[in-house]
C-alpha cells in the first residue's frame, strides 16, 4: 500500500505545501470579509482556492499512483490535445484582461494555457531524451523548435504575452542540454535586459555634467554585472580547451551596449500615437492602464514601500487588499504587494529564499536523474517556476514591464495552482522511479 | 550520455538564478528601507485628513447682548467633474437664482476646476429642507453646512470689523490659513483674531483607492474660538448712531474709572451684516468707493483733527503746574493777540476755561518760555516748546495709547524738532511761532479717542487707563496694561478746580455750553470750534459726569457743524442722560438733534 509513497522527496513536497498554505493565508488576508468569516466559505477567493488545492492533492494522489510509462506513453495525445484546447479557445473562449484565454465553467474559470506548460514540459522532455536523436543535427533543432513555437504562436493570438514569455525560458533548458551555446544565451539574455530597459520609467539623471536616462544607466550596469559574471564563469567553470574566447564575449556585451540605445531611439522614431508604437508600449505595461502611465507599478510600490523592514502585521494592510483596492490584481498578479506590506522586508525576503530553494532544488533534482527525460522535465519545470518568480515579482518591484503572470502557489486561480501542482506531483513521481527508470 | 559534457553548464543557471534574485532582495532592500519615496507616496494615496471648522468665537456686548454671532447656514457646492443633466428651473427656484446667471456660474467652475467648489454662499433658510430632499437629483452638488459672521444688533460696524474669506495674498503671508477660511479684515474682528477663529480639528481617514473613506485612523477635535466679551454699550451705541444720523463725525465714550470704551460711534455708520455672506462684495464695494462719505471710515480712531477750544484744560493745568500762572492769575483779554468773543472780564483761570478766552491761553504759553532760562527769546522758547510737549503728551495725546484695535491714529504734538523743519533756513523761530497750540490749533494733530481719554484724565483727577474695547477673553483676562494706571506730570490736587470750572462751563450763567445741562447730573463739560480749511469749523464738545465720582466721559465731534455748544454739546448730554438715567426728559432737545441734518451740501 505504501508503495506508492516510497522515495517521494519530503525536501520538495514541504516547499511545495508551505508555499501552498501560505499563499492561501495571504490571499485570506487581502480579501476576509465579515461577512464570509469561514476560510472555507466558497463565496470567497480564499475558500475556492482551498477547494483548488484539495483538488490539487487528489490530482497529485492519483499522479502518484499511476504508472511513469503510461504517463510517457501518451504525452503526445496529451500534447495534442492542449494544443487542440489553445485552438478551440481562440474560438470559442471568453476575455479577462484582455485575452481570450479562457473557457468559463459555471463560476470557475479554466486556462488551457496553464496545462500546455505541463504538456510541452513533456513533449520536449521526451523528445529530447530519445537516444537516437542527435542534437546538434538541423532538423532536430527544428523539431524541438515547432514543440515550442506551435503553443507560443497560439497563446500569442490570445494575446498573453507572460505564457509566452514562460515558454521562452525553455531555451534555458535548451542551453542545459546543450542545443544553444553560452555566446547565444549571453546575447539573449543581453536582449530581454535592453527590452526590460525599454520599460523602465524614464527619468533623468546627471553623471559628469551628461544628462543621462535612467534606463541607459540600468541598462548599462546589468550588462557590465553580465559581463563579469559571464566572463567568471567562462573562466572559472570550463577547462581551457573548452573556453569561449573572451573577444567573443566582449563583442556580444558591446553589441548589447548598443543595443539598449538603439532600442529606445528606434521606438522613439516611430510617432506618438502610431499604432505599433501604441502596441509597443502596451505590451511594456507604458500605456496599458486607463489612470495614467505607470498606476499599477506606483500603487504597488507604494504599497511595498510601506512594509519598511517589519511590515504592518497580517491582516493590517492599508493598501493591499479588498478593502482599500489601492493594488489592483492584488490578489492574483500583484498578491507579493500584500506579503510585502503585511510581513516587510523581512517576511519578503524569507519568501524570496523559499522561491530560490524551490528552483535549486528542483535543479538538483534535475541533476541527479539518470534518465535524460527526467532531467530535462526537472528543468523545464525549474525553468517555469523561474520565468514566472522572475517576471511576476520583477514587475511588481518596478524591474520589469507590467505583464499579468501569476506567482506560483500564491497567487489567486485555480487553473494556475492546480497545473503547478501537477509539475510538482509528476516531478515528484518520476524523481521517486529515478533508480528504476533504467529500463 | 551526453550528459556529463553539458553538466557544468547547471553552474551558469544557478548563477543566472540566484542573481534574479539577489537582484530582487537589493531592490526590495532599496524601496522598502532606504528610499522613503514609496513609504510617504503611500501615505498620500492611502489617507486624507478631513478638516474640522472650528465656530468662531462670539462678541458680547458688556451686558450680554450678541454683538458678533454665528448663524448657521447652508453652502451649495459643485464637483464639476461630477456634473450630469439636471432640472435646471427646479433648482433655480429653490436657491433663488436666475437660470443664465447659475448657468454662467456653472460654466465658470467647469472651465477652471474638476475638484469642489463653493458654488452658492448661501441657501435660502426657507428651501432648505426641499432642497435637501431632492439633493440626490442633482449629482455633483452638494450641501454643506458653513457658518455665517452675523451681528444681531446691527450696531457698532467699525469697532466690529468683518469678516472675509481669504485670498491667495493672505494664505501667502499667514499659511495657517487655507481656501475657504475666513479672518477679520478690520476692528475686534481682526484685532482678536488669533482669539476668535479657535483652532482646526482634524480627522485621518485611511482610504481605499477610489476615495472611500474607510476608518478613521486619528482624530483631533476642533477647539471653538474664544468669546470675547466687550466694553460696549449697545444701547448707547445705538442711541448714539441714531443721534448722528445725517451728521459727519464721531462720539467716543468711555467709563473713566476703567478705561473702557462705551461707545464708539462714527458718523456715517452702516450695518455690519452687510459685510456678510452673499452679498458682501458688491456691499463692500458700495460703501468703499461709491460714498463720498467713505461710511468705512472710522473717525473715532482714525481721523486727525486739531483738538480745538477743549485743549485749553491741558494749557491751564500745565501752566500753573510749571508756575507760569497761577489759578487766580488775571490777564488781559487782548484781542490784539488773537481773536476772542466778548465776554465778562476774566477773573482767573477757571473763568478762562468758562468763557474760553483765547489770549489768556496765548499769554500763558507765552509765559511757559519767559520763565525758561536761556540768553535769548529763541533759546527760552525751545525750552519752553520741550517742556511743554513733555506735560502735554503726559495726557495721553499725540502718543500712542495702545487700543486693542487694528489700526488707528496716534496724531502728534510739536517738538522743537518741527519748528526746525518748518524754519529750515533761518532757524528763527520764538513763543509766537507756536503761539496758536495754547488753545489747541496750529501744528497739533489729535485723535478724537484721545480727546474722550483726556475728558476720563480730568474726570480721574489726573490719570486715566488705555482705553480697550475687550474687558474679557474666553475665561482669561486682558492684557495688564489695560488695568495700570498712567498719571499726568500735572499734579493730582489741581484737577479738582478744573472739574468746577468746566462745571461753570455747562452751568453757569454765561457759560459756553449751557446746552449741555441735564437736571438733576452735575455735568462737567468744554466747548470747541475747530477752524480748518474744508468748510465750517468743527462743532466739538467733550464733557464727563457726575461730578463726583464720573461713570462716563464723551467726546463728541461734528465736522462742519459749527459752534460746539451748538450741536456736538446736545449730543454729549444726550448721551450721558441716556446711560446715566435711562430716560431722556427733555424730548424736545434729542428731537432736534434727531432731525438736524448738518451734512454740508456740497459733500
Amino acid at each position: 500500500m505504501t508503495n506508492w509513497l516510497k522515495n517521494i522527496d519530503l525536501q520538495l513536497f514541504a516547499i511545495y505545501v508551505v508555499l501552498v498554505l501560505l499563499g492561501i493565508s495571504t490571499i485570506y488576508s487581502t480579501s476576509f470579509s465579515e461577512d464570509y468569516p469561514s476560510i472555507f466559505s466558497l463565496n470567497k477567493s480564499y475558500g475556492k482556492q482551498i477547494m483548488w488545492f484539495g483538488i490539487s492533492l487528489a490530482i497529485g494522489v492519483i499522479i502518484l499512483l499511476l504508472e511513469i510509462e503510461f504517463i510517457r506513453k501518451y504525452i503526445e495525445v496529451f500534447y495534442g490535445f492542449t494544443i487542440l484546447l489553445l485552438i478551440l479557445v481562440l474560438l470559442f473562449g471568453t476575455v479577462r484582461g484582455g485575452a481570450r484565454a479562457w473557457f468559463g465553467i459555471g463560476g470557475f474559470g479554466i486556462q488551457p494555457a496553464e496545462f500546455a506548460k505541463i504538456s510541452v514540459s513533456l513533449f520536449i522532455a521526451k523528445y529530447l531524451s530519445n537516444v537516437n536523436l542527435g542534437l546538434h543535427k538541423i532538423e532536430s533543432k527544428i523539431w524541438a523548435g515547432l514543440i515550442l513555437l506551435v503553443p507560443i504562436f497560439l497563446i500569442l493570438q490570445q494575446p498573453d504575452l507572460g505564457t509566452v514569455l514562460v515558454f521562452l525560458g525553455f531555451i534555458l533548458v535548451l542551453y542545459r542540454e546543450g542545443m544553444i551555446g553560452n555566446i547565444l544565451l549571453f546575447g539573449i539574455l543581453l536582449l530581454a535586459v535592453s527590452v526590460v530597459s525599454l520599460a523602465l520609467k524614464d527619468s533623468t539623471n546627471i553623471f559628469f555634467g551628461l544628462e543621462i536616462h535612467s534606463h541607459y544607466v540600468f541598462g548599462f550596469i546589468v550588462i557590465v554585472i553580465a559581463f563579469l559574471v559571464a566572463l567568471g564563469v567562462n573562466v572559472t567553470t570550463y577547462k581551457r580547451y573548452r573556453r569561449a574566447k573572451h573577444l567573443r564575449i566582449v563583442a556580444v556585451t558591446l553589441i548589447g551596449l548598443v543595443l539598449i540605445p538603439l532600442m529606445k531611439i528606434g521606438l522613439e522614431k516611430i510617432p506618438e500615437n502610431h499604432y505599433q508604437r501604441v502596441r509597443v508600449e502596451i505590451i511594456l505595461g507604458l500605456k496599458e492602464d486607463p489612470r495614467g502611465v505607470g498606476y499599477n507599478s506606483h500603487q504597488a510600490l507604494s504599497a511595498i514601500g510601506s512594509g519598511e523592514f517589519l511590515g504592518k502585521g497580517y491582516k493590517n494592510a492599508t493598501l493591499a487588499n479588498d478593502t482599500y483596492n489601492q493594488v489592483p490584481e492584488q490578489s492574483t498578479d500583484f498578491i507579493f504587494c500584500t506579503v510585502a506590506e503585511e510581513w516587510g522586508f523581512l517576511g519578503s525576503f524569507v519568501l524570496f529564499s523559499l522561491y530560490m530553494i524551490l528552483i535549486i532544488k528542483i535543479i538538483s533534482m534535475a541533476e541527479r536523474q539518470r534518465s535524460a527525460f527526467g532531467r530535462i522535465f526537472s528543468y523545464s519545470i525549474a525553468s517555469i517556476f523561474f520565468i514566472h518568480f522572475t517576471i511576476n515579482i520583477g514587475m511588481v518591484l518596478g524591474l520589469a514591464p507590467i505583464i499579468g503572470i501569476p506567482l506560483p502557489f500564491f497567487s489567486y486561480g485555480g487553473s494556475s495552482l492546480l497545473s503547478f501542482s501537477i509539475m510538482i506531483f509528476i516531478l515528484l513521481k518520476i524523481d521517486s522511479d529515478r533508480l528504476a527508470s533504467f529500463r | 550520455m551526453n550528459n556529463s559534457s553539458f553538466e557544468s553548464r547547471r553552474i551558469v543557471l544557478l548563477v543566472i538564478v540566484l542573481s534574479i534574485g539577489i537582484i530582487f532582495a537589493i531592490r526590495l532592500f532599496y524601496v522598502q528601507i532606504l528610499d522613503d519615496k514609496w513609504k510617504d507616496e503611500s501615505i498620500k494615496i492611502s489617507e486624507t485628513n478631513l478638516v474640522i471648522e472650528p465656530e468662531r468665537g462670539i462678541i458680547f456686548d458688556r451686558n450680554g447682548k450678541l454683538l458678533a454671532a454665528n448663524k448657521v447656514n447652508f453652502e451649495l457646492r459643485l464637483t464639476p467633474n461630477n456634473i450630469r443633466d439636471f432640472d435646471t428651473t427646479q433648482l433655480c427656484e429653490l436657491i433663488h437664482i436666475p437660470k443664465d446667471s447659475l448657468k454662467r456660474k456653472i460654466n465658470k467652475l467647469k472651465r477652471y476646476w474638476r475638484s469642489k467648489q463653493v458654488l452658492i454662499k448661501t441657501v435660502p433658510e426657507k428651501n432648505l429642507s426641499r432642497l435637501t430632499s431632492v439633493m440626490y437629483k442633482y449629482p455633483g452638488f452638494e450641501l454643506a453646512e458653513k457658518s455665517l459672521r452675523t451681528y444681531p444688533e446691527s450696531v457698532a460696524a467699525h469697532i466690529l470689523g468683518y469678516v472675509r474669506e481669504v485670498d491667495g495674498d493672505i494664505i501667502k503671508k499667514k499659511p495657517y490659513y487655507r481656501g475657504g477660511d475666513r479672518i477679520g479684515i478690520s476692528g475686534l474682528e481682526k484685532y482678536y483674531e488669533d482669539e476668535l477663529r479657535g483652532s482646526r480639528g482634524k480627522n485621518q481617514f485611511l482610504r481605499d483607492a477610489y476615495g472611500n473613506l474607510k476608518e478613521m485612523t486619528a482624530s483631533d477635535t476642533a477647539q471653538t474660538g474664544n468669546n470675547l466679551w466687550s466694553t460696549i454699550d449697545s444701547e448707547l451705541q445705538k442711541y448714539g448712531e441714531q443721534l448722528m444720523q445725517n451728521k459727519i463725525g464721531c462720539v467716543v465714550a468711555i467709563e473713566p474709572s476703567t478705561g473702557e470704551i462705551l461707545a464708539m460711534v462714527s458718523s456715517p455708520t452702516f450695518d455690519p451684516n452687510l459685510l456678510s455672506g452673499d452679498t458682501m462684495s458688491r456691499n463692500w464695494r458700495r460703501l468703499f468707493r461709491n460714498d463720498s462719505l467713505r461710511p468705512l471710515f472710522n473717525r473715532g480712531f482714525s481721523s486727525r483733527t486739531s483738538p480745538g477750544s477743549v485743549f485749553k484744560m491741558v494749557q491751564g493745568l500745565t501752566a500753573w503746574e510749571l508756575g507760569a500762572i497761577n489759578y487766580d492769575t488775571k490777564i488781559y483779554c487782548d484781542k490784539n493777540l488773537v481773536g476772542c468773543h466778548n465776554h465778562p472780564v476774566v477773573g482767573g483761570l477757571a473763568d478762562a476755561i468758562k468763557f474760553s478766552c483765547n489770549p489768556y491761553f496765548y499769554e500763558t504759553l507765552k509765559r511757559i518760555s519767559t520763565i525758561q532760562e536761556g540768553e535769548d527769546v529763541f533759546v527760552k522758547s525751545r525750552k519752553g516748546l520741550k517742556i511743554w510737549n513733555e506735560y502735554v503728551t503726559s495726557f495721553g495725546l499725540g502718543v500712542d495709547l495702545e487700543l486693542d484695535f487694528p489700526s488707528y491714529s496716534k496724531g502728534n504734538i510739536p517738538l522743537p524738532d518741527t519748528y526746525d523743519k518748518i524754519y529750515k533756513k533761518t532757524m528763527k523761530w520764538n513763543y509766537r511761532t507756536y503761539n496758536a497750540l495754547a488753545i489747541g490749533q496750529g501744528e497739533m494733530l489729535v485723535t478724537p479717542y484721545q480727546i474722550a481719554n483726556l475728558a476720563c484724565i480730568i474726570a480721574n483727577r489726573g490719570y486715566y487707563y488705555y482705553p480697550h474695547m475687550i474687558k474679557k477673553i474666553g475665561d482669561g483676562p486682558i492684557d495688564d496694561k489695560y488695568t495700570k494706571r498712567n498719571y499726568t506730570k500735572v499734579n493730582s490736587d489741581k484737577f479738582e478746580f478744573i472739574t468746577l470750572a468746566m462745571q461753570q462751563v455747562v452751568e453757569g450763567a454765561g457759560g459756553t455750553a449751557s446746552g449741555a445741562r441735564i437736571e438733576g447730573i452735575e455735568i462737567c463739560g468744554k466747548t470747541g470750534t475747530v477752524e480748518n480749511s474744508r468748510g465750517r469749523d468743527h462743532s466739538v464738545f467733550i464733557s464727563f459726569a457726575p461730578r463726583v465720582e464720573p461713570k462716563i466721559a464723551i467726546a463728541v465731534y461734528i465736522e462742519n457743524a459749527g459752534y460746539g455748544g451748538t450741536w456736538a454739546a446736545p449730543v454729549a448730554s444726550l448721551m450721558t442722560e441716556k446711560y446715566l438715567t435711562d430716560t431722556i426728559q427733555n424730548s424736545w432737545k434729542e428731537k432736534r438733534i434727531l432731525d438736524a441734518n448738518l451734512i454740508p451740501k456740497s459733500k
